[in-house]
């Protein structure tokens, strides 16, 4: 570069600074002597991770999980147990064996089945009762 | 009595004088990282890293704060920040590179509150020379202390990779790892640089 070597010509690279005398020597101790303490616990001390802290996260994922799951099971579950189911089946066999014509139900009989079929829909009223044939 | 410390280290047409560096090439960087690890070896370590790189360190940051004091303060500062996050440091980069970059930041640091504290004077440049002048560790002639004012006219930044460049012979791809910044931009900065310098000594002269 011609600016370069221009500035080599009439400046060159002679260090004009100085220093006072004996500096360069007594620099090193000097540096060391003003190092403040390191704190060597925490700097050089690794900390310690053991196999609870690597599992902690997933175990508490997997627990999640679980408990989730049996919260859906519990609500989803039918609160009419089977024993149950059965002896509701037995009772309206046993209200529909004693008559013979099928077309004769009394309403002992539907509310009582509307009852334990926990429904109070309409068309289920009209459907037993063949209500809807009228129409 | 002064001391001054020039070494002669390049060849003609304009050989270029440099400060007189301590021997890096019997330093093994690696054993040094690997008694670094070792707490009982540390500062032992440590001792010989600061006996290897101290005067080079001084002379870039002398070059930039100018004042003996101010460059010994920060040099100090510079070895304390050293040692503090010594164990930071992994080997990644060389650790010359990684000693002038924080030299380089305590520098920049320093010369921005500087200039803040400049800012009621009419011409800055002009004290910092004027101080330099009657400076007892300043022995250049008319021709230097115009080189100087002229490194005054710089960006902190430019006036850094000058003197890395023009005194210390630095290779960009060193000074890329130093300023994190492009070896493109680099050589723009130092042929801006070297273009300023020349036109204000050439105008002065």
């Amino acid at each position: 570069m011609k600016e370069e070597d221009q500035i080599l010509r009439k400046v060159g690279t002679e260090n004009p600074f100085t220093v006072p005398d004996g500096y360069f020597e007594h620099l090193t101790s000097d540096v060391m002597g003003h190092l403040p303490e390191r704190n060597e616990t925490e700097i050089l001390q690794p900390v310690r991770i053991t196999m609870w802290t690597r599992l902690k996260p997933y175990i508490y994922l997997a627990a999640m999980f679980v408990g989730a799951a049996l919260i859906i099971r519990i609500a989803s579950t039918p609160t009419v147990t089977p024993t149950t189911m059965n002896d509701s089946i037995a009772e309206i066999t046993e209200l529909i064996g004693g008559m013979e014509d099928e077309s004769i139900i009394s309403d002992e009989y539907l509310d009582y089945t509307i009852n334990q079929a926990m429904l109070e829909d309409y068309s289920l009223y009209v459907y037993l009762s063949d209500a809807g044939s009228d129409y | 009595m002064l001391n001054t410390y020039f070494r002669p280290t390049f060849a003609a047409p304009y050989p270029r004088t440099q400060t007189n560096v301590s021997d890096t090439t019997s330093f093994n960087e690696r054993e040094i990282i690997a008694r670094i690890q070792d707490k009982t070896t540390l500062k032992q370590a440590f001792e010989t890293i600061v006996r290897t790189f101290s005067e080079q360190l001084y002379w870039q940051i002398r070059r930039l704060v100018l004042s003996h004091e101010d460059a010994n303060d920060l040099l100090q500062n510079t070895w304390i920040k050293v040692w503090l996050n010594i164990e930071l440091f992994r080997g990644e980069a060389k650790l010359s590179t990684w000693l002038y970059r924080i030299a380089m930041n305590e520098c920049l640091t320093f010369l921005n509150k500087q200039r803040l504290n400049m800012v009621d004077i009419d011409d800055p440049e002009a004290a910092v020379a004027q101080k330099l002048e009657s400076d007892p560790y300043f022995s250049g002639d008319r021709i230097q202390l115009l080189m100087q004012k002229a490194l005054l006219t710089l960006p902190e930044k430019q006036r850094m990779v000058f003197n890395l460049k023009y005194y210390q012979e630095m290779k960009y791809e060193e000074m890329s790892d130093i300023f994190g910044t492009s070896v493109g931009a680099l050589k723009a900065s130092y042929h801006h640089a070297v273009k300023k310098i020349e036109k204000y000594i050439s105008e002065a002269d």
